[in-house]
């Protein structure tokens, strides 16, 4: 199961990858848009200057014809008070400032003023008649224009904020008053900056009230006047806007970015200003990034690389769900399909994996505890092995052997202190003594004397495991049903050492002195041993591993130390 | 013969307490100054036609006030106008604890306030209407108005005057009717005090003090 771990592993890392970039890519977009937004706003404030300038300067051509009209200069220059084309020169003043301020269409004044060469108003349009002898001659921009000059400024006049312009009136040679002409800072305005700048919103401010804005309809989530007051008290703070500069951009709410800057003229000083605004896309969610691909992305995707490793990406999963599943699975099912049609009395654990080995051995020793509640003799191999040898010392029970296939065979045993290299024959046929056991049937005398506690009682479900099958002695067949393989091999192996010395034996010896040898040198106690027992479990390690593998001839067995004791190692000699 | 004699003295007696006193300040062109905080417009160019007309440039009955401090104390309230968009005078002088009233003969709407002084604060004066208010508080204060930068004046606020007098158009200026005795002449202009001298009054008919230079740092 561990490239499957692996690999679920790698998914999973796959995963974070991804989502960790969509995050990314999230907070990229929106970083990225924010910026565009601010570049937007900073030309945006670029040309709304431009664009105030060109308005200015037009308000200011517009006047032209007014300061140059006739009827206009005569009457200043008598200060309303001749007689002008025979009627009061005050009402000439009025009526003709009201038809040519009609003729300026889209420039029309909201309030158009004409002063004699002292500033004092004479007649306006737009605005109920002035206080007798007030004037304006002492405001910077109408003094200006009385001495000769043209100009432009922002008023705030009666509660109301006006973009001005002036410009002298010549008559006969000399300056004898001027025409003064305001226009609103209202939504008109706002509306027609708007649409220079394609979309932004535009709001005019005085200290922090919005005195006019347009918010553009075609534009999506555009922001609105009402979003942009709460900025204006920090806006009036900053050290940029008050040297006249724009301030940095500020945040709407995460959806819009906001310049604001005061407003060219003596305004500025009451803190008349404007605010761009526009708003930014964001990304809400980070799946919303494939919102954002357009169909030439799509289009460029390498779709064949994609469907190529989607495609070997499944089969290498599908190859590990074979290998680690279905395979171990399908063997472990073939080793129970056998277990169940009595093909075998026990599943070759050998031949499973570690997972289904296990599961394995559990149904062994489950198979053994019914056994023993039937009335049958289970096959507890601990206990026997204590039998065989007395208090089994602890390396030949839980790691004298090691029968877990190759491994045992590729582990390299610790090199040994004592001297002998411990050479092991090269396995051979089976010694014809072999051959010579004794039948292992029921009608071998010692199975005939077994006790009776080894009889299995009938059992209707289970059948007592027939002993495992060895071919080179064809052990096994004519065992009586109720004795259990590791009773067979135990009684068999001292009956085979009794009767038949053979090759087999000698290298049991060998082994024997060896061990006995390794035990002393670890300090360890050997007054318990004796050869007997010792054959005894060498030759039922040796059976076991003849039954589970047959591709083995032979087994030879080899002493090493192991963790400080003397341990046993036996090797499997394929033939 | 007796009656005679006393209404005679008791005449020259009051003559002897009405002395005129005649005087005049001068200084070089001055320059108007930009107005501060205030972002320029996009265009001021000369028309073209006709040279520009150039300002007279000092407006001394606005820009200088000549104050008289002796043992009387003025009693009558100061009184300026809003007037042509501006201040007018412009440097104002009065007594603690006198009354300042504000008048705007404009045709528009002034809003205004003496920086550092709570009792001068931003209230808007409406065309035609007047504003009084009653000043405890000495020093010297800049005065502004809210929805027009460019009306500007000083305020001072001295602990005794005795007479207050703006200059005309030529600097020339006058007192009339002051008692005898010593005084201190003071000239302000703008938001400094550029003269500071000590006058004995005679008993005489008019005395005429020396020019005064009312040039702010030497300009």
């Amino acid at each position: 199961m561990l490239l499957s771990r692996f690999w679920y592993l790698l998914l999973a890392v796959a995963a974070i990858m991804g989502l960790s970039t969509a995050l990314l890519a999230r907070g990229m977009f929106n970083r990225g848009e924010v910026v565009h937004a601010d570049e937007g706003l900073a030309r945006d404030r670029f040309e709304l200057e431009l664009s105030m300038k060109l308005d200015a300067r037009s308000r200011i051509d517009a006047l032209a014809p007014i300061a140059a009209d006739g009827t206009v200069r005569e009457a200043v220059r008598g200060k309303g008070k001749d007689k002008v084309d025979g009627q009061d020169g005050s009402k000439a003043l009025k009526d003709r400032l009201r038809t040519m301020n009609q003729q300026l269409e889209e420039l029309r004044a909201d309030i158009l003023i004409a002063v004699d060469n002292q500033g004092v108003i004479l007649a306006q349009e737009g605005k109920k008649p002035a206080r007798a002898g007030s004037g304006l001659g002492k405001v910077p921009l109408v003094e200006q224009a009385l001495s000769g000059f043209l100009g432009d400024d922002v008023w705030v006049y009666d509660g109301a904020v006006y973009r001005m312009a002036a410009r002298p009136i010549v008559d006969r040679g000399q300056y004898v008053g001027a025409i003064v002409h305001g226009q609103k800072l209202d939504g008109n305005l706002a509306q027609r900056l708007s649409n220079r700048l394609q979309g932004a919103t535009i709001a005019f401010f005085l200290r922090d009230q919005v005195v006019s804005s347009y918010v553009p309809t075609d534009v999506a989530a555009a922001p609105t006047q009402a979003e942009l007051a709460p900025l204006l008290a920090n806006a009036l703070s900053d050290e940029r806007l008050k040297k006249g500069e724009r301030t940095e951009a500020a945040d709407l709410g995460g959806k819009g970015r906001a310049v604001f800057s005061l407003i060219a003229g003596s305004a500025s000083a009451a803190e008349v200003g404007y605010a761009i605004a526009r708003p930014y896309p964001t990304m809400p969610s980070p799946w919303a990034i494939f919102d954002q691909a357009t169909k030439e992305d799509i289009d460029a995707l390498p779709k064949g690389e994609l469907a190529g490793g989607l495609v070997l990406l499944f089969l290498i999963a599908m190859g590990i769900v074979y290998l680690e599943r279905d395979r171990p699975l399908a063997a472990f099912q073939r080793e129970v399909d056998k277990l169940a049609a009595g093909q075998t009395e026990e599943l070759d654990l050998a031949s499973l994996s570690k997972a289904y080995r296990k599961i394995g051995e559990s149904i062994h020793k489950g198979i053994l505890v019914l056994l023993e509640k039937g009335g049958g003799k289970s096959r507890q191999q601990k206990a026997n092995l204590d039998q065989l040898l007395g208090p089994t010392p602890e390396p030949l029970t839980s790691s004298a052997f090691s029968f877990g296939g190759d491994e045992a065979v590729r582990s390299t045993p610790q090199p040994l202190a004592m001297p002998a290299p411990m050479p092991m024959p090269a396995p051979g046929p089976r010694a014809p003594s072999q051959n010579n056991l004794p039948p292992t049937g029921p009608k071998a005398p010692s199975q005939n004397n077994l006790p009776p506690a080894r009889v299995a009682p009938p059992a209707p479900a289970l059948k007592a495991p027939p002993p495992p099958a060895r071919p080179s002695n064809g052990g096994g067949q004519g065992f009586a049903p109720v004795q259990t393989p590791a009773a067979v091999h135990h009684d068999a192996a001292i009956a085979e050492l009794a009767e038949a010395p053979s090759e087999d034996e000698e290298h049991y010896r060998e082994v024997f002195a060896q061990y006995l040898e390794v035990r002393k040198q670890c300090g360890e106690s050997t007054a318990e041993l004796s050869f007997e027992k010792f054959v005894v479990t060498l030759r039922k390690n040796r059976d076991q591993i003849l039954a589970t593998r047959p591709d083995t001839k032979d087994v030879r067995f080899t002493v090493y130390v192991k963790a400080g004791k003397a341990a046993l190692k036996a090797t499997p000699a394929k033939g | 013969m007796l009656g005679l004699a006393v209404c005679g003295a008791a005449l020259m007696s009051a003559h002897a307490l009405a002395v005129d006193i005649r005087g005049s300040v001068k200084a070089g062109d001055s320059k108007p100054k930009p107005t501060e905080n205030v972002r320029p417009p996009y265009w001021h160019e000369w028309n073209g036609f006709i040279e520009p007309k150039k300002n007279s440039g000092n407006d001394f009955a606005r820009e200088v006030a000549v104050v008289l401090i002796g043992d009387e104390a003025m009693e009558d309230a100061v009184s300026v106008a809003m007037q042509d968009g501006t201040l007018s005078p412009s440097t104002i002088v009065m007594q603690k604890g006198s009354s300042l009233r504000l008048r705007n003969d404009d045709d528009f709407t002034h809003q205004l306030y003496a920086q550092g002084l709570s009792q001068f604060d931003a209230v808007e004066t409406s065309s035609g209407q007047a504003r009084q208010l009653q000043v405890d508080q000495e020093g010297s204060f800049p005065v502004f108005d809210r929805l027009a930068p460019y009306v500007r004046g000083y305020l001072h606020v001295l602990p005794k005057i005795s007479k207050v007098a703006n200059p005309q158009s030529d600097g020339t200026f006058k007192f009339e009717n002051v008692a005898p005795g010593n005084y201190t002449l003071k000239v302000f202009r703008g938001g400094s005090e550029v003269s500071s001298t000590t006058l004995e009054v005679a008993d005489k008919r008019e005395l005429v003090v020396d020019p005064i230079s009312v040039e702010v740092n030497g300009k």
